[in-house]
């Protein structure tokens, strides 16, 4: 297994608003399915998780309700809000600009990871 | 601007039930289970590493509460307490909390024995047995002090005592303004304090009593911490000036290596604390500042003769207080 890396804390909560983006999810799904697209680099503990979820929906970016999960147990599920739709495109831009910039100091700009 | 507000008055009222909290805990822990028994593992093994994996439960419900907006209010009343023992900047009498007063004189070693039996730390005074701590005790702070309105009074008319001396109650943050600059503790003692203690600067000399009064010299008194690991013993310290706080200040006198102030703070700046006995009788809503207040038995004076003797002087100066904060 690849080792797991630490994230800052805004790159968490892009992390969880992209996916969101995609469909309602709760708090496991959104772990599994960042660990997954990160093929098994992005690996999100509870301790970081759950903060951040309920961080994301005291800013009213997302909200959650219960629901019945996959296998029929009862779940908490979080969805995007209009809000945080806005806030998701705005972080976008800024993660763009931040990676490009980061990119021209290291050298790496042009590089396409394989 | 509004939306946000909303939405944080939405939350301060509905706040998140713990059991809420725990289910979606507990929702996540079986679906990691759930996918290590799918992997192979069995049913006890894959339950153990998933509660690994997951940690800290409390810590986690309390990191979430944490996100919640204005989750701190309810620690303020604990804080409110804590503000209240080191009286910053709250004038005890001026709160209408229900309190009792009563006269206190605690033996120093006895009030900060556990600290030092935990610390592993002899008070270094002479005769340290016949120091006193004395004052007014109060249902939220336990500790003696006197206010300032009160401390002449104490000192002119007192019998038990050999010495009395005062050191402020405000430790507080003060910058050393230098090349290499710092962030200190600061706080003031008076020209009696240290002989009290039977205690000797090992550097410089002790404040003397012209630079113990309102509107007298910048001088300071320092740690044997600071000099050593910001000075670097440097000799030539005395009579020099710092500046602290944007104004300069002398230097007289560096404190022993095993100095420990009866309160147990770690002070790096001592002024003199210069009381101006007028002010004392106007600020704080007339009781003047908080102080801790030591003082040496004379000899053969026990603690139950001293208390009897201070009786009469806390009785009179009881009038002064508001009618339930008092015994």
């Amino acid at each position: 297994m690849p080792q797991s890396i630490d994230l800052l804390q805004g790159t968490l909560d892009l992390l969880i608003l992209k996916t969101l983006a995609l469909e309602p999810m709760h708090g496991w799904g959104v772990a599994q399915r960042i660990q997954q697209l990160s093929q098994d680099v992005l690996q999100i503990g509870q301790g970081s998780l759950y903060p951040a979820l309920y961080r994301l929906e005291y800013k009213g970016w997302i909200r959650s309700e219960w629901g019945k999960s996959e296998n029929n147990r009862k779940a908490k599920f979080y969805r995007l809000t209009p809000a945080g739709r806005k806030q998701l495109e705005a972080e976008l831009a800024t993660w763009d600009r931040l990676s490009f910039a980061v990119g021209l100091v290291l050298g790496r700009s042009a590089e396409v990871p394989t | 601007m509004i939306a946000e507000f909303l939405v944080r008055l939405r939350f301060l009222i509905l706040r998140k039930k713990r059991s809420e909290f725990d289910d979606e805990l507990r929702f996540h822990i079986e679906q990691s289970i759930a996918q290590k028994v799918a992997a192979g593992l069995n049913a006890s093994e894959a339950r153990r590493l998933a509660l690994i994996e997951f940690g800290g439960v409390e810590r986690a419900r309390e990191q979430c509460e944490e996100q919640r907006p204005g989750w701190w209010i309810s620690t303020v009343l604990l804080d409110a307490r804590y503000a209240l023992r080191g009286f910053r900047r709250n004038p005890v009498f001026s709160i209408s909390v229900v309190a009792t007063l009563a006269l206190g004189i605690g033996a120093t070693t006895a009030v900060f024995s556990v600290v030092d039996r935990v610390l592993f730390r002899p008070l270094p005074y002479a005769d340290a047995s016949r120091i006193v701590s004395v004052g007014f005790v109060h249902s939220l702070e336990r500790q003696e002090f006197l206010m300032g309105r009160f401390y002449d009074d104490w000192q002119d008319n007192q019998q038990p005592f050999q010495a009395m001396a005062s050191e402020g109650t405000m430790t507080h943050a003060c910058d050393l303004i230098e090349n290499n600059p710092a962030q200190l503790n600061c706080n003031s003692f008076q020209a009696g304090f240290l002989p009290l203690f039977g205690v000797s600067p090992i550097l410089g000399r002790n404040f003397l009593p012209e630079e113990d009064r309102p509107n007298g010299p910048r001088v300071v008194i320092i740690s044997y911490a600071l000099w050593e690991g910001h000075y670097n013993g440097d000799r030539h310290i005395i009579d020099r000036f710092i500046d602290i706080d944007g104004s300069p200040a002398r230097v007289v006198g560096v404190l022993p290596r095993d100095f420990q102030l009866p309160t147990l703070e770690s002070d790096d700046i001592i002024f003199p604390l210069a009381l101006n006995r007028a002010v004392q009788q106007t600020a704080n809503g007339r009781f003047g500042n908080p102080m801790r207040t030591f003082a040496r038995l004379k000899q053969g004076v026990s603690i139950p003769q001293a208390y009897a003797q201070m009786q009469p002087l806390f009785d009179s100066e009881l009038r002064w207080f508001p009618a339930e904060a008092q015994r």
